[in-house]
């Protein structure tokens, strides 16, 4: 079983993240409540998959279950080959929450660094590393302000470079741009469209935005609630590099509605 | 600019309030005075030869044939003799306020005045049948008001009036009237006001009046100057806050640490705090007298008593530092996979901070009134607390208004300060 020692990261496995079965059922007083049934996801090195559907599809909890925030009730899911707790204890994957979640006591740059501190990175690494993904969600010259004095946008951004910062392979995304206006909304869009295509990550987002998921997208994971289940994947075969011209298309609109339809069928 | 903003306005209220404030206590004292005049103007009080003659307050006369009397105010003993064929032997009384005793012996000759102890020379009084006309002023006898019923004197015009109060036994001592002095009040009430001897509520230029003596009334190198007075509460205060905080934050971080600790503890710890600290000071320092430990020669006692009262605000505030995480960072350093000790140093401690010093600044003012209050019950002559006690007893009503207001400006200078670390410590936090 070599290949399935823990910190080895040579492991070339072509599907990422591997889901099957997976059910989550929350038990409270006398009631349970389904959150997830029987999904079934497999996701390829370096896709971007979007989880889109209405409140209560289980997609952020299916994004906790994949972070080991949360344990599913039954089913099997791996991560680069591991359970979903190891993975975690690696460092495989990066978070980013809703809400921009800085540490309002550290600076922009300090804040960056924190997941190298607990890591044990060397000092001299720390600050290189986080300047340098600073650069790259041009923040560059606001590394020694505290998060109060950053715009919602430049927040999440922070929140962005500091889970890219350990540069681990898989990043998580749940609703980062939820809280923000659509002009910033669609700014941060193409901005992250260009770290992933620097960094060639694979990203999972959790989005309730259609336009959001198809612009983003290599494939879009339509959920249904109650209980939350996989309804659809849809692929979006809209060419990279996308710009602001790739919301104009007529590929892009049509993709558009057939997301919608397939999340007005459940309704 | 902005800022003194609020504070001068606050001055300005105060000084305005403090006019009607001052009439409004001290115009019944007045009145009580003026009548207190009247009565006494109404009654004839007269001293013959062995016979003495006093007005009660209730307005009759009393005939007493005593055949002397001693006049006696707080700097002067004075004994009127009828009699010119005696040697005399006075006594003074144990009931005197002062509980002191001393004998004092007079030779006599007949109409002899003595003054404590001196014989006074022809010269220093005029006697008419029943006054005595002092040449020079006797002092103002500020003890006035605790024996109303018996005495006579206007200072003003330097005249003695002998009286006596015959009701009570004690009064009239042996071979002997106590007689006190009377303030001088004029015809209005307003002039009673000014004369009064003591104004509850002073003037406030009248305070402002007193400031410069009262700066200099002892010199640096007294323990009593006000100066040193003023450090030395500012250091009990500071060392309660250092003691009460440190306290404080070891408390909260058990109690977060281990919930049962807090079960356990936390209901005490409330109870701590209804015990009023005026019954606790003696205790503690009995307690600690007993290691040596006096507050004559140690800051401990105060800084044990403030840090008593003052690490109460800095627990709840703290604790609650502690715990109010945002779930989501919570949830970010399990993504980390943090040792619980990181996220206590890297998120909880940091948290806190601003909660800590909150907390302390609640405390300051507790912290001070321990100080103030320990110093009460010390007698090395330090500290405010010390100062205020000794202006009360005895009686500069202007005095203890101005240690009022030092006390006050300190709690305000005490809590700025601890504003100030917090700027320090807590640099993130938008102002």
């Amino acid at each position: 079983m070599l290949d399935t020692q823990p910190n080895s990261k040579t492991v070339q496995i072509s599907d990422l993240i591997t889901i099957r079965d997976l059910n989550m059922i929350y038990r409270g007083r006398g009631s349970e409540t389904v959150a997830l049934k029987n999904a079934n996801l497999t996701v390829a090195e370096g896709e971007f998959i979007s989880l889109i559907g209405p409140s209560g599809c289980g997609k952020t909890t299916l994004l906790r279950i994949m972070a080991d925030l949360i344990q599913a009730t039954s089913g099997s899911i791996t991560i680069a080959g591991k359970s979903p707790r190891q993975a975690r204890l690696d460092r495989e994957y990066g978070y980013v929450f809703q809400a921009p979640a800085l540490l309002e006591w550290r600076s922009v740059l300090k804040n960056v660094i924190l997941p190298l501190e607990i890591m044990g990175f060397g000092k001299e690494e720390r600050e290189t590393r986080a300047k340098k993904l600073l650069e790259m969600v041009g923040l560059k010259q606001f590394h020694r302000q505290y998060p109060w004095q950053l715009s919602g946008g430049m927040q999440q951004r922070v929140s962005i470079a500091r889970a890219l910062a350990f540069d681990p392979s898989l990043l998580l995304m749940d609703e980062p741009f939820g809280a923000l206006d659509e002009i910033t909304r669609e700014a941060m869009n193409l901005e992250l469209l260009r770290i992933w295509e620097e960094t060639k990550k694979t990203i999972v987002f959790v989005t309730h935005s259609i336009p959001e998921a198809v612009f983003l997208s290599s494939r879009i994971v339509v959920m249904t609630p109650r209980p939350g289940k996989i309804e659809k994947i849809i692929p979006v075969d809209l060419p990279y590099p996308r710009n602001t011209d790739t919301r104009e298309s007529k590929a892009f609109f049509d993709l558009a509605t057939e997301v919608r339809e397939a999340l007005r069928d459940v309704h | 600019m902005k800022r003194f903003l609020p504070i001068l306005i606050v001055l300005v209220v105060l000084i305005l309030l403090g006019y009607p404030l001052a009439l409004l206590f001290g115009l019944p004292l007045a009145r009580r005075d003026m009548k207190d005049l009247r009565k006494w103007e109404k009654e004839t009080i007269s001293l013959s030869d062995g016979v003495a003659l006093a007005g009660q307050s209730d307005g009759s006369n009393t005939v007493f044939t005593y055949p002397r009397a001693i006049v006696e105010n707080d700097d002067s003993r004075t004994l009127f003799v009828n009699d010119s064929s005696l040697i005399y032997k006075a006594e003074r009384p144990e009931e005197r306020v002062d509980g002191e005793r001393a004998d004092f012996h007079f030779e006599s000759d007949h109409g002899l005045v003595v003054q404590d102890g001196v014989l006074l020379s022809d010269g220093d009084y005029v006697r008419e049948q029943n006054l005595i006309r002092f040449r020079q002023t006797p002092p103002r006898n500020a003890q006035l008001r605790q024996y109303p019923d018996y005495f006579v004197q206007d200072s003003e015009r330097g005249e003695v009036v002998l009286g006596a109060a015959p009701e009570t036994g004690a009064r009239v001592w042996t071979d002997s009237y106590t007689i006190y002095a009377r303030p001088a009040c004029g015809d209005t009430l307003m002039a009673c006001f000014f004369s009064l001897p003591q104004h509850p509520v002073p003037f406030p230029h009248w305070i402002a009046a007193r400031v410069v003596p009262f700066f200099q009334k002892f010199p640096l190198t007294d323990e009593r100057n006000i100066v040193r007075s003023t450090l030395y509460t500012s250091l009990g205060t500071l060392s309660s806050l250092a003691l009460g905080g440190a306290v404080g934050i070891i408390l909260a971080v058990l109690f977060v640490m281990f919930r049962p600790l807090e079960r356990a503890l936390l209901p005490w710890t409330i109870a701590s705090q209804t015990i009023p600290i005026i019954a606790l000071v003696p205790v503690l320092l009995l307690v600690l007298g007993n290691f040596g430990i006096t507050i004559q020669t140690s800051l401990l006692p105060t800084a044990i008593i403030g840090a008593y009262i003052c690490f109460f605000p800095v627990v709840v505030s703290t604790v609650k530092g502690l715990r109010a995480i945002d779930p989501l960072i919570l949830d970010l350093m399990k993504s980390y996979a943090a040792k619980p000790l990181e996220i206590f140093w890297k998120v909880r401690f940091p948290a806190a901070v601003p909660f800590f010093f909150t907390g302390l600044k609640l405390g300051t003012a507790a912290a001070l009134v321990g100080a103030l209050v320990a110093e009460t019950e010390s007698n090395n002559r330090r500290g405010l607390g010390f100062q205020i006690l000794g202006q009360v007893q005895s009686g500069n009503v202007a005095d203890v208004w101005i240690l009022l207001i030092i006390s006050g400006l300190l709690g305000v200078g005490l809590v700025a300060f601890v504003g100030l670390l917090q700027r320090l410590f807590a640099p993130w936090e938008r102002v």
